[in-house]
């Protein structure tokens, strides 16, 4: 960026300023510190010292010291005045810490005491679930084992439950070392054991 | 930090005397009243351009900040805290009595200046009351006051940046009104 473009950028930076536009303060920066150094934007160590020899505090811009000393003593009447509002307002800061301390504490009882119902409440709920649960409860699991069982498969069973009963018999026969042979068992022996299972094919 | 031993409460901190009002020593607070009063009506007449005015901005400022000083942390100076508050009061005025200032407002013909580069202090007084609000308090407090501009960009409440280019602007505008600058093509 040569020379002419820093000025003609610091020149547009400060018409923005002008126009009230808010500026990036890097860009104020870089502004600042073109304006202090660069001999035909800035130059302006010699003015400003003309500046603050022109414009320095002199007596005659100020008032008399019995006029400063008057307008003293008016602003302290004044502020004299103001310890009402001054000792209102410490008053208004110790009620409010004093309420608040109140507030706090029955807060605290309130909370305290809402805390308290809150876990009676939740006691006793729990008992009542507790006692709920408590009634016998039936035990589905062989009652819904039951329903998965197929209807054939359990007729079958039944059948072939009745077949093993033979079966059982011969192999309770097999078991046992003296052999129990139908032949054997006496007419009301065998009238039992047909009553227990009911009418038997043929056996042999 | 303020410390001041020609006056009253001399050898006391402006901390300190802030404190002591803090806890409810009223009389305190004339010690602060007494060693910034001239330098608020200083900058409050540069502002206003008017002693009367200048007179009723340090009344209302001094009350204003003895009334929020229950607020006042110490961050910056009490200097730098009441000079932020007279301006406030000059603004407040400002808008009451309903004057404008235009931002590039045309400046009256000014003095020819003298060989001695010596500037009319009544022209450029006026000159500087017609320079927008934001430049001509940051001329006034780095000029009258030797305020660095950190210190400036708390009173007006901007960035150090933003107080630099509002007083080289300012300066600036007021050598091109006392010294208009030459064209592109030579000397005017």
């Amino acid at each position: 960026m040569t020379e002419r473009d820093a000025c003609r950028r610091v020149r547009q930076t400060l018409q923005r300023l002008d126009q009230g536009a808010t500026v990036a303060d890097s860009v104020l920066e870089d502004a600042a510190a073109h304006l202090g150094g660069c001999p035909d934007c800035g130059g302006l160590e010699t003015f400003e010292t003309d500046l603050r020899t022109a414009l320095h505090e002199a007596p005659a811009d100020l008032p008399s010291a019995a006029d400063l000393e008057r307008d003293a003593l008016a602003i302290m009447e004044l502020v004299r005045a103001e310890p009402a509002r001054l000792a209102e307002q410490r008053a208004a800061r110790s009620r409010a810490a004093f309420g608040e301390r109140r507030s706090r504490r029955a807060r605290g009882g309130f909370v305290r005491w809402t805390g308290a119902a809150a876990a009676l409440a939740a006691s006793l709920a729990l008992l009542l679930v507790e006692w709920r649960e408590e009634a016998p409860v039936i035990d589905r699991r062989p009652v819904l084992a039951l329903d998965d069982v197929d209807a054939s498969e359990l007729a079958a069973s039944d059948d072939a439950w009745l077949v093993a009963s033979y079966d059982i018999f011969d192999l309770q026969a097999s078991d046992v070392e003296d052999v129990l042979r139908v032949e054997d068992l006496s007419d009301d022996e065998l009238d039992a054991l047909e009553g227990m299972f009911g009418s038997a094919p043929n056996v042999s | 930090m303020g410390k001041e031993t020609s006056k009253p409460g001399g050898n006391l901190d402006d901390q300190d005397i802030v404190a002591r009002v803090q806890s409810g020593d009223r009389e305190a607070f004339g010690i602060l009243v007494d060693r910034y009063q001239r330098m608020v009506f200083a900058l409050a007449q540069r502002m206003t351009g008017s002693p009367d005015e200048a007179r009723d901005v340090v009344q209302s400022a001094f009350l204003n900040a003895f009334r929020q000083i229950g607020g006042f942390r110490g961050d910056a100076s009490f200097k730098t805290w009441v000079y932020g508050i007279a301006l406030n009061e000059c603004r407040m005025l400002y808008r009451k009595s309903g004057r404008t200032v235009a931002m590039d407002a045309a400046p009256e013909p000014a003095a020819p200046e003298s060989r001695g580069h010596a500037l009319d202090r009544l022209v450029l007084g006026k000159l500087v009351g017609r320079l927008p609000e934001k430049q001509k308090a940051a001329l006034i407090l780095r000029v009258c006051d030797d305020l660095p501009f950190r210190d400036i960009g708390e009173i007006l409440g901007t960035s150090e940046a933003s107080a630099k280019v509002n007083y080289f602007h300012a300066v600036k505008k007021l050598r091109g009104w006392l010294r208009p600058e030459p064209d592109e093509e030579g000397e005017p």
